[in-house]
């Protein structure tokens, strides 16, 4: 009979068929560990959910599921008896079975239609039954018109009918027996499955089988095996005794050989499974029905319960039950009913208390008091009733790891500890897929690929992989660890590397754990890396994202060759957390303790120096770092309309360059601003001290500036309603103690909306992320002021040192300024002698940046020297171009003039640098292949050859480069930059010294690579020297000496 | 067809909140008001759709307050001593529409009911159900869900 899908009935069964199967995959695991000790108490665990599961899916009508369970049942029922033993295989196919089981349970509607042919043919053929059991025909049980009521399988019947129970066929009335007592017929299911067994159940709808005469009656006949006699199992049933049929399977046989029809039903049941059962003829006792005079096996005893009977009954358990159920479902809309009542118990607690402790009577007090204690308490125990055990996730992984291991060939134990420590739901239903993430990992990346390995380091073969959860300080700690090879720090290193993630000299400062914590990067776990096995394209850096979403933290501790261990420190609920309150302007708001690192204020007097801006963004500098902030009065556009830029849309930008302009002149700003901003600065105002709140968001961090910081908190959490769902800034709302709601930040949220703000402010901050982010060729700039507020850059590995001479000692020989220096005299230049920019600031004393032109030393002056900073070969040559200028880029937020120190000194001190006509120096010059990806670059170098009388051809990759090569086959000397898209110039290189032709052609690498790593590796692939971008001199130079000399 | 919505209720009579926005008088059925309420302090929600006023503190529940004048585009609603919060239960929750003040409880045949111009006031018609006259003033009756969809 088909029962209507929302039926709360079938939603039972469901949920149960849930239960179920939950285990089975852990228990099938387990038995097949314990395989040489079959038929244990496990094995009649799996069995009975099966046979529940089967039982009532014939009840709903769902025969597919029912055909599998069955499938399943009888496979389970030949382990039960030591006939099968729990080989791979056959736990194989159980678990196939499962898995499918578990698909018709979610989707019960189409579970109809999902093809279970192979899965029962795996079934059967995993442990094929012999010959003659298999041919056994199906017993039919026939009613007294002959009709069949249920088909059973001979083996079936014995199995039922092992360890000396009777077979009773019973008749319920489901309308009378089962609706009318206000039980369901699954509680009447589950009630008959603690004292026996359902062998079949079915309803008969069809219009035969309702019963004669008595059409409104609904019979459900169920086919019931136990070891209670015919009297307990009238009480237990509450049927009158005509409904109460004793089956005797021998008179299954039909009459034919059976010489034991009369003993007892047990025994028949064995001898039926050596001989040929045939469908039986008219066997059964007629199916019970109004008040049809009892067959005889009824006859004997309908009477009286004796002593033992009423003991059990008394009970109110019936032997051999299940135990009392301790447990209890409830509706989790009750449960956040109640939480939202606890909640408003706190938060009046909290008001009570702060008026009573103002007004100070002490009897007011002890009794606020005793009232605060019995509403912690409260609240923990409604917070309990959302607890639920580590278990249901845990449980899964043994099946995981059993897979991933066979898959990939490893000898994996998996061993779980803690499974009974508690979290709140919605953090256990949230961590279930970072953690599986881990495990994964454990099992592809962790244990050594292959076990002799592991023998070799004296670990046993079979590696483990430990699974432990436990209380720490108000936290519940999850551990995933594996005593397999541990994090190879040297090829996190070189993938760091590789994916640009980090400067090779940041590497080269950090910690083995800073190293090992690279991998929480995104981007660190890309395509290449993803296995089929473990991979699946998620990288580390969403692991971590979702466990900080939890309000979790998750740490890395590992040991080469010894194993890696996985924390990760949850919160015990989400519902109730400690938050900082925080303020801006009278609006007050509240940040999740966890994503907080720690609060910062910075007095008026550092904010000059503390607060840097990069391109649109404004940075914090912290121990050493760099830190992005933003301003949440931005981050929510906290009355955005006053600022922006009519035509352009750019308030964002104005409100933040005014934090910064502490640290600039004051006509630039006025130069620059002054027209935009037509309002006083509410939140810098009055030399305020800034304190920010440095947050941690998934994997990056950064400061968030508020105008107040208050107190920490316990907040209780609260949704916010349907349209504000678009709003990804809040967490949520919490209500204060004054009463009034206060908003939840979402650290992530708010992280998005700057960088959503920085893709939508322009070109600089595009150019700006490219430099931070993605860690690009890079190239260490000196930067510094000659006129105020103007900056200068020069590549470092161009300067030779850096002085300071008072302005008294510099002389001035000749119109031209110098200072007397090593015994010599330093010319010294100023940049408003050749570009159009201010003339060095008068201070006190001036830096001189000492630079060596034409194998002489010449001195820059400059007011200030800002700092050294690493910035990637993005170079604007267009806008600022001018005489002594080569280009401009965004550096620490400000618009700073590349110099060409060469072109400076050519038209300071023109008699310095000998004229070089074209093609002079009578030598053959051959044409020269430029290969940069920076436009700028390439032109610089191009043009310092053509200056000395070169012919360029010019590639923006190794790849074009080698067309280039293709293309002109004279050329001389190849001049390439490393870093580059596509084909980089190592692999450029690599390919130039594999081919016959080009084997012999000088390679020169012009990079701003440092470090002997770097060069070692080029020379390894075959570069001929290295040489520092922009330095024209020894460019210019080493291209000489390669084409009058060739490689040496 | 506004009108036949209202008819199909079922009743020849319904009872309507009277409520104003702006110069525009409102009204609402009955049966849509859960309570009336006063302001209350009320908590901005920035980056929030224009016409969300901000949230307040309902008795434990963050309840969304929506500015019916916003809504109808005819300016913010000035918060004075006869501001209103209409609370109207919408799906597993409950939202406020504020407006200028409540006038009054009134009952109406529903044969009264005209359907509605494509504009009333320079509201657009879609936020309405019908409107009533009545001898010297025009009621628009509100159609909640019109309101408080906001995808629509």
């Amino acid at each position: 009979m088909a029962v209507s899908e929302n039926d709360e009935t079938l939603q039972l069964f469901l949920e149960e068929a849930r239960e179920h199967l939950q285990d089975i995959e852990t228990d099938l695991l387990e038995i097949e560990r314990n395989a040489d000790s079959p038929g244990g108490e496990l094995v009649n665990k799996v069995f009975r959910g099966i046979h529940s599961i089967k039982g009532a899916a014939g009840f709903f009508g769902l025969t597919r599921m029912k055909d599998l369970a069955h499938g399943m049942e009888n496979l389970l029922n030949r382990m039960r008896n030591a006939e099968v033993r729990a080989e791979r295989a056959v736990v194989e196919a159980l678990l196939r079975a499962a898995d499918l089981l578990n698909s018709m349970v979610e989707a019960p509607e189409a579970s109809e239609q999902i093809e279970i042919a192979s899965a029962l043919s795996m079934l059967k053929s995993v442990a094929p039954e012999s010959a003659a059991a298999a041919d056994r025909p199906k017993v039919k049980l026939m009613d007294k018109a002959s009709r069949p009521v249920f088909d059973l399988s001979p083996s079936d019947l014995e199995s039922a009918c092992k360890g000396g129970k009777s077979l009773y066929l019973l008749t319920f009335d489901l309308v009378q027996d089962v609706e009318a007592r206000g039980k369901s017929p699954l509680d009447l299911l589950r009630d008959l499955e603690k004292t026996g067994l359902i062998v079949e159940s079915t309803v008969r709808v069809d219009r035969d089988g309702l019963i004669e005469g008595s059409p409104q009656l609904l019979p459900f006949q169920i086919l019931y095996a136990t070891v209670l006699d015919e009297d307990m199992t009238v009480l237990l049933t509450g049927l009158s005794p005509e409904n109460i049929r004793k089956v005797d399977p021998a008179t299954f046989d039909s009459g034919k050989s059976a010489p034991g029809s009369g003993r007892p039903a047990a025994t028949k049941g064995k001898r039926a499974r050596k001989k040929s059962a045939e469908p039986l003829r008219e066997p059964l006792p007629e199916p019970p029905m109004e008040t049809a005079p009892r067959e005889t096996t009824m006859t004997e005893s309908v009477a009286i319960p004796d002593a033992p009977l009423s003991e059990s009954r008394s009970a109110g358990i019936l032997p051999g039950g299940a135990a009392a159920a301790n447990t209890l479902r409830v509706n989790v809309k009750v449960l956040d009913r109640l939480m939202t009542l606890a909640g408003e118990l706190v938060l009046a607690r909290n008001q009570l208390v702060q008026k009573v402790s103002a007004k100070n009577h002490s009897e007011i007090q002890t009794s606020s008091q005793g009232l605060s204690m019995i509403i912690s308490e409260l609240q923990e125990a409604v917070m309990s009733t959302r607890m639920q055990p580590l278990s249901i996730v845990f449980g899964k992984y043994h099946r995981v790891v059993r897979d991933m291991a066979g898959a990939l060939g490893k000898d994996i134990r998996l061993e779980v500890d803690g499974e009974d420590v508690e979290l709140d739901k919605t953090v256990i239903e949230s961590i279930g897929d970072p953690l599986t993430h881990l495990v994964r990992n454990a099992v592809d990346h962790g244990v050594e690929a292959n076990s002799r390995k592991r023998v070799e380091a004296g670990k046993p073969a079979t590696a483990t992989i430990r699974l432990n959860a436990f209380h720490e300080a108000g936290k519940v700690v999850v551990e995933v660890s594996d005593d397999g090879r541990g994090i190879d720090t040297d090829l996190v290193k070189a993938k760091a590397l590789e994916r640009r993630l980090v400067e090779p000299a940041a590497l080269d400062r950090m910690s083995e754990k800073e190293i090992i914590d690279l991998i929480f990067l995104p981007g660190f776990s890309t395509a290449s890396q993803v296995t089929d096995i473990s991979g699946r394209g998620v990288g580390m850096d969403v692991v971590k994202t979702n466990f900080t979403r939890l309000g979790g933290v998750i740490e890395i501790e590992s040991r080469r060759g010894e194993g890696s261990v996985f924390r990760v420190k949850l919160p015990l609920t989400l519902a109730i957390i400690p938050s900082l309150l925080v303020s801006v302007e009278d609006e007050t708001f509240a940040i999740p303790q966890v994503n907080l690192v720690e609060l910062v204020r910075i007095p008026a007097r550092d904010v000059r120096n503390r607060i840097e801006r990069i391109g649109d963004a404004l940075v914090m500098r912290l121990r050493g770092r760099l830190l992005p902030l933003i301003r949440l009065s931005d981050a929510l556009g906290m009355g955005p309309h006053r600022f922006q830029h009519p035509e352009t849309g750019e308030w964002m930008i104005d409100k933040r360059e005014r934090l910064e302009d502490r640290r600039g002149p004051v006509d630039r700003e006025t130069r620059q601003e002054s027209a935009r901003r037509t309002h006083s600065d509410r939140r810098f105002h009055s030399a305020s001290a800034i304190n920010v709140a440095v947050l941690s968001a998934g994997a990056f961090q950064y400061g968030l500036i508020v105008d107040r910081l208050h107190e920490s908190e316990e907040i209780v959490v609260k949704p916010l309603g349907r349209h504000l769902a678009g709003t990804t800034c809040y967490a949520g709302a919490t209500i204060l103690g004054d009463g009034r709601v206060s908003l939840i930040l979402d650290v992530m949220g708010l992280s998005r909306q700057l960088s959503l703000r920085d893709v939508g402010s322009g070109e600089k901050t595009r150019e700006e992320e490219r430099n931070s982010s993605r860690g690009r060729d890079t190239q260490s700039l000196l930067l510094f002021e000659v006129a105020e507020g103007e900056r200068f850059a020069v590549p470092l590995a161009l300067v030779s040192r850096l002085e300071v001479v008072p302005r008294n000692a510099v002389e001035r020989p000749g119109g031209r300024r110098a200072m007397q220096y090593r015994g010599g005299s330093l010319p010294l230049l100023d940049l408003a002698d050749v570009a159009k920019v201010g003339p060095v600031a008068d201070v006190e004393s001036w830096y001189v940046v000492v630079f060596a032109v034409a194998g002489r030393e010449v001195g820059l002056l400059a007011s200030q020297i800002v700092d050294i900073a690493e910035v990637s070969d993005e170079v604007d040559e267009q806008t600022f171009r001018q005489d002594g200028i080569l280009g401009s880029a965004i550096v620490g937020g400000s618009t700073t003039l590349l110099v060409d120190l060469w072109g400076v000194v050519r038209s300071c001190l023109p008699g310095w640098i000998p004229d070089r006509p074209a093609a002079g120096g009578g030598g053959e010059r051959p044409p020269i292949l430029v290969v940069d990806d920076s436009p700028f670059y390439r032109g610089q170098i191009s043009t310092f050859l053509t200056e000395v009388g070169y012919e360029v051809v010019q590639a923006e990759d190794g790849s074009k480069g080698l067309e280039a090569l293709e293309a002109r086959k004279d050329i001389g000397l190849v001049l390439t930059d490393i870093e580059m898209p596509v084909m980089d110039g190592l692999e450029f290189v690599r390919r130039i010294r594999a081919s016959e032709r080009l084997r012999g052609l000088p390679v020169v690498a012009v990079t701003s690579l440092s470090g002997e790593d770097a060069q070692l590796r080029g020379r390894l692939a075959g570069v001929d020297q290295y040489m520092v971008k922009l330095d024209r001199e020894k460019i210019v130079s080493a291209v000489e000496t390669f084409v009058a000399h060739g490689r040496t | 067809m506004a009108a036949s919505t209202l008819q199909s209720t079922g009743t020849s009579e319904i009872e309507l909140t009277v409520f104003t926005v702006g110069d525009l008088v409102c009204a609402m059925e009955n049966l849509r008001v859960r309570e009336i309420s006063a302001m209350r302090p009320l908590t901005k929600v920035h980056h929030a759709p224009a016409a969300v006023r901000g949230v307040v503190n309902l008795r434990g529940q963050i309840m969304t307050v929506i500015d019916l004048g916003e809504r109808f585009g005819t300016g913010e609603v000035p918060i004075d001593r006869r501001t209103r919060i209409l609370v109207v239960p919408w799906g597993e929750e409950d939202v406020g529409l504020v407006v200028d003040s409540v006038e009054d409880v009134m009952a109406a045949r529903v044969s009264e009911i005209e359907p509605t111009p494509s504009n009333i006031s320079g509201v657009s018609g879609k936020f309405f159900r019908g409107i009533l006259k009545s001898e010297n003033d025009l009621v628009a009756i509100v159609d909640v869900d019109a309101l408080l969809d906001f995808e629509g």
